[in-house]
């Protein structure tokens, strides 16, 4: 009895993982194909190196005395 | 304002293919500087013209009279005013030309997934480009940083703090000026490449529409702050050699050095399915396109329905003969982990496919402008039908 339960409970399992697999198959393929403007940008129009940054190595580091 | 050909006086406008000023009337071309009128004031006349269904307000600087609106799609645009607008310092002229924006959309639409058979048999019902406008912010940031990390694993990790300080000049930060367009589809239609910016010449605006901005400099400034923060906070992050990095202490200075008015080319297409405008963009210089396309949801259910079943298949007999294992306590340890790996899949699948329905579903929404639409609403209504 214990054991078809667990069968059951299982098999539950299992019709649940392919639920989500095909979901998320089925969902990424639209977000590839349908949404349009998600690429990531291949240059950067602004500046953004420092002009100064302050020494960034672990030796300032400081340990937690907690 | 009207751009006159010099050898008839009828009007040209920018070809954005040859680069030219093109007349239809007599076919001559011109340089845009041969045309452009010696202009010092930091004004610009232009006919305004909005919309009584949606609010938007556009300014059109050629001699095209305007018949429907770029935004909502609807034929319900009426020239209001001539207005003296604040002369942008720069522009990108549009690189891309009309044909091209449909060729790179019907490419898209080809390429998509699941797409109606109606819509992938698309007609553009109206394309406009439109002159988005933008600021352009010079901001200097400077903090002074206490960061902790996580160093090692397990009992051997401990906890370290990092001190950081820097300063920063950034340089034209872009931001969309334009309260109308969603903020989210205009960084979507970033990056413009600003290296290709030219400064400001009114005849590259024949031909098309601008949207006049109505976010102050003030409003930027603010927005301007939050992302000079975030670009800050991202590479002072990244010098510190931990896990789990948090900043714990920070003095921020942001000072605004300066903000340029520039106009950035977006080509507009409006696509009318079942009933429904849908609106698309291209980025006038570099091709990118912004938009969500429809899907049928019958070939959606049909290709869900055929995965589930396969993976139905798979999965639904080997957890039912390996779940009465689970009782037996000298086996739990490795059924158990089986079970493990199989609800960490579950999970991850689960998680990944409901961000992405959000994200399918929000774009949805935007292309097919009701936030929009439900904005303008608002704003008709609080300002007592101002347009009608």
């Amino acid at each position: 009895m214990i054991t078809t339960i667990m069968m059951i409970v299982g098999a539950i399992f299992g019709f649940a993982i392919a639920f989500a697999i095909a979901s998320d198959i089925v969902m990424e393929k639209i977000i590839k194909a349908n949404v349009l403007g998600d690429e990531k940008s291949t240059f950067y129009n602004y500046s953004k190196e420092p002009l100064y940054l302050s020494k960034a190595t672990d030796d300032i580091a400081w340990y937690d005395k907690m | 304002m009207k751009i006159e050909c010099p050898n008839c006086s009828a009007a040209v406008i920018y070809d954005a293919a040859s680069k030219m000023m093109k007349c239809n009337f007599c076919s001559s071309s011109f340089t845009v500087y041969t045309v452009s009128k010696q202009q010092t004031e930091e004004t610009l006349e232009c006919d305004i013209y909005s919309c009584t269904s949606c609010g938007a307000e556009l300014s059109v600087n050629s001699v095209e009279a305007s018949t429907f609106c770029a935004y909502c799609g609807q034929p319900t645009i009426v020239y209001s005013r001539v207005s003296q607008e604040q002369k942008p310092k720069w522009i990108i002229p549009f690189q891309i030309t009309k044909k091209q924006a449909i060729k790179l959309l019907k490419d898209k639409i080809e390429d998509g997934a699941f797409v109606p058979r109606q819509f992938a048999k698309f007609e553009i019902e109206k394309i406009h480009g439109i002159y988005i406008p933008y600021w352009l912010v010079d901001a200097y940031y400077h903090d002074v940083q206490t960061i902790r990390g996580k160093v090692g694993n397990g009992k051997y990790s401990s906890t370290q703090y990092f001190d950081r300080e820097a300063e920063y000049e950034f340089k034209r930060l872009p931001f969309d000026a334009s309260c109308r367009l969603n903020d989210e589809l205009s960084q979507k239609l970033e990056p413009f490449d600003m290296d290709k910016m030219k400064p400001f010449e009114a005849a590259y605006m024949s031909g098309y529409y601008a949207d006049s901005y109505d976010q102050s400099i003030e409003i930027t400034s603010i927005f301007a702050q939050n992302k000079a923060k975030k670009l800050f906070d991202e590479q002072i992050l990244a010098t510190v050699p931990t896990t789990n990095r948090s900043i714990v202490s920070s003095a921020p200075t942001f000072k605004l050095r300066k903000a340029d008015y520039a106009l950035f080319p977006v080509w507009f297409l409006t696509i009318r399915f079942r009933n429904q405008p849908y609106t698309m963009m291209v980025n006038g210089q570099t091709g990118k396109t912004v938009g969500a396309i429809p899907f049928s949801k019958v070939k959606v259910s049909a290709t869900w329905i055929g995965l589930f079943s396969l993976f139905s298949i798979l999965f639904a007999p080997v957890c039912a003969l390996l779940a009465p294992s689970l009782l037996g306590f000298e086996e739990f340890e490795v059924i158990g982990y089986f079970y493990y790996f199989f609800f960490l899949v579950f999970a991850v699948a689960i998680v990944k496919a409901s961000i992405n329905w959000g994200k399918i579903k929000q774009m949805n929404i935007l292309t097919r402008e009701t936030k929009l639409n439900q904005f303008a609403h608002k704003r008709q209504d609080q300002e007592g039908g101002r347009y009608e």
